[in-house]
């Protein structure tokens, strides 16, 4: 606010020949010191202060279809294979072990399973393929240019949840 | 004559982020490949749905399934443990991976000869 | 002195000793009425670079939004004009086309002068750009972004000289597929929405410097396709897009990078 009063003055004549022969009587006065760094210095300064700065937080970036579509994608697909996986190398070592692997024990294990439990096993394996099947379509097609815009990627998306909810019933009716 | 050396970036602020060597094999043929074996999957796995007990055909598809797999997965860990951030534990997990989907293979093999196969289980299975 | 002259230094001096207070029967008449008070809170990240050992907290200010303009710009600014001086941000233009004041409002990467202050009871939260280095408050280290623009040579590279001598010539065609394009203010919001950016940041380039590498290969004018290309042949730089699609999704000009980059993964297939 002083700030502002002087610059009034400043505006009518006395004070304005004042300030220049004298600004300190007008202008107020602050120490200021300043501090010579050599480029050497400035650079170690630099790199300290790099080292103490935080990254900002990204776990606060809105759940978006294009997010968690993608990653729904990465993670049915990782899990189906992961499935695979353990299903062959199971077959190679468990019998090594004593336990039997083959496709008749399979099967008959699984037979042997209550109702829920077969329900639940087919559906754990059906809606993960639909979906990772169905979204690998999208895929393919957004590299082939198709569907990149956003109202299209995004129609895309929801085609393809409702596709896979159609698809997961439509396997375990089979 | 600069004592310490700019940290946090590779050079100094005015500098262009760096490109490592031009590999084909890394870049595009890599990701072409990929899109074809998994637009490949598409007809394999229509054609099982389809036909009766085939061995062969049985074993294109698992090996194409055992090889986007190990695709997948391997694009898993360049994303998440890179050895570049990751010194022991990205090297581990690649050679691990290398090592399991070579024992799949084995495995694939094994259940496709002596066994009835990828298509006859889930058949089977899904009707038990 | 003349009449006028006289009449004009009469009213002169009237206004200038008129008290502030005074006012005509007009203004009293058609003054609109006084707007009800909405207060709105807003969270805002806060971390100070002068106390490092404190760590970054967020902040709650109250702005009554019927004395504030209608951006989340206006609202920060009048909380660093009336309430807390020390609130650092950056801005320029006022009218999002500088890129400056690119950062996270309600979980979406956005400029601050273009997003409109949602006007319901809910706190208004303000983070600086997800992942990045913080110099202090809302304001990210920008350097490996730059570095990394600098690094696809965004120029014009002409195998030749044109042939009139005076300008390379392009076809309405061909300078049609720069639309969209060119219109980047490098504001960062998309390569900061990219989980991908977000894991790999020194070696993959984001949406924002990649789309600017397909604009000058897309340049119908430029002569160096080739080696743009071939720059770009290797598992980071290019292929740690997975098509996630926060970008096009963010993009605060309605750009659209994700098409861009599938275009040139395109180009690159076919090089």
């Amino acid at each position: 606010m002083s700030l502002q009063n002087s610059s009034r003055q400043l505006l009518r004549g006395q004070a304005l020949r004042r300030s220049i022969l004298r600004p300190s009587a007008v202008l107020p006065s602050r120490d200021i010191t300043t501090q010579s760094l050599t480029p050497e210095q400035n650079l170690e300064l630099l790199n300290h202060q790099r080292s103490l700065r935080p990254n900002s937080p990204w776990h606060i970036y809105q759940p978006q279809l294009t997010s968690i579509s993608s990653l729904a994608n990465r993670a049915t697909g990782a899990g189906l294979s992961a499935a695979f996986y353990a299903l062959f190398v199971g077959h190679l070592v468990a019998p090594a072990v004593g336990i039997p692997f083959d496709s008749a024990t399979l099967v008959q294990t699984f037979a042997e399973f209550p109702e829920w439990a077969k329900l639940g096993t087919k559906a754990l394996i059906a809606g993960p393929a639909s979906y990772h099947t169905l979204n690998g379509l999208r895929h393919l097609s957004w590299d082939t240019g198709r569907f990149m815009e956003l109202k299209t990627s995004y129609a895309a998306g929801y085609a393809v949840m409702g596709a896979t909810v159609v698809s997961t019933i439509g396997l375990l009716s089979l | 004559m600069a004592a310490t050396a700019y940290k946090h970036v590779q050079g100094t602020v005015n500098d262009p982020t760096p490109f490592p060597a031009p590999n084909k094999a890394h870049g595009s043929y890599h990701w072409t490949f990929e899109r074809l074996l998994s637009a490949s999957l598409v007809p394999l796995v229509g054609a099982t749905a389809v036909s009766s007990v085939n061995p062969i055909l049985d074993g294109i598809l698992s090996v194409a399934i055992v090889a986007h797999s190990h695709m997948g997965f391997d694009q898993i860990l360049i994303d998440y443990l890179h050895p570049r951030n990751w010194p022991i534990l990205g090297p581990i997990a690649k050679w691990t991976l290398r090592v399991v989907t070579g024992t799949v293979l084995v495995g694939v093999y094994q259940f496709n000869t002596n066994d009835i196969g990828i298509t006859e289980l889930i058949k089977k299975g899904w009707k038990a | 002195m003349s009449l006028p002259t006289l009449l004009s230094s009469a009213s002169f001096a009237l206004k200038r000793t008129a008290p502030k207070s005074f006012r005509t029967l007009a203004t009293a008449v058609n003054t609109p009425p006084a707007k009800p008070e909405q207060i709105k809170k807003f969270q805002i990240y806060r971390w100070n670079p002068d106390k490092p050992a404190e760590k970054p907290h967020l902040q709650t200010y109250s702005i009554d939004l019927s004395k504030c303009g209608p951006m989340v710009l206006d609202a920060i600014l009048k909380i660093k004009n009336e309430l807390d001086p020390t609130l650092t941000f950056r801005r320029s233009c006022r009218e999002g086309i500088c890129g400056s004041c690119a950062m996270n409002i309600d979980g979406v990467n956005t400029l601050a002068c273009l997003k409109r202050i949602e006007k319901d009871e809910k706190d208004m939260k303000i983070y600086p750009l997800p992942h990045m280095y913080i110099i202090k408050d809302l304001v990210p280290d920008m350097t490996q972004f730059y570095k990394q623009y600098k690094s696809i040579e965004p120029y014009l590279q002409a195998e030749k000289a044109p042939e009139d001598g005076r300008e390379h010539l392009q076809s309405r065609e061909d300078r049609k597929k720069l639309d969209g394009m060119y219109e980047c203010i490098l504001c960062a919001c998309c390569s900061t929405s990219c989980p991908s950016y977000w894991w790999n940041q020194d070696e993959y380039l984001g949406p924002a410097v990649l789309m600017q590498a397909y604009r000058w290969i897309a340049d119908s004018r430029d002569g160096k396709t080739a080696e743009r290309l071939s720059k770009l042949q290797n598992p980071f730089s290019v292929y740690r897009c997975h098509t996630i699609f926060n970008c096009t999704k963010t993009c605060p000009k309605g750009l659209n990078p994700a098409k861009a980059i599938a275009s040139l993964k395109m180009e690159l297939s076919q090089a």
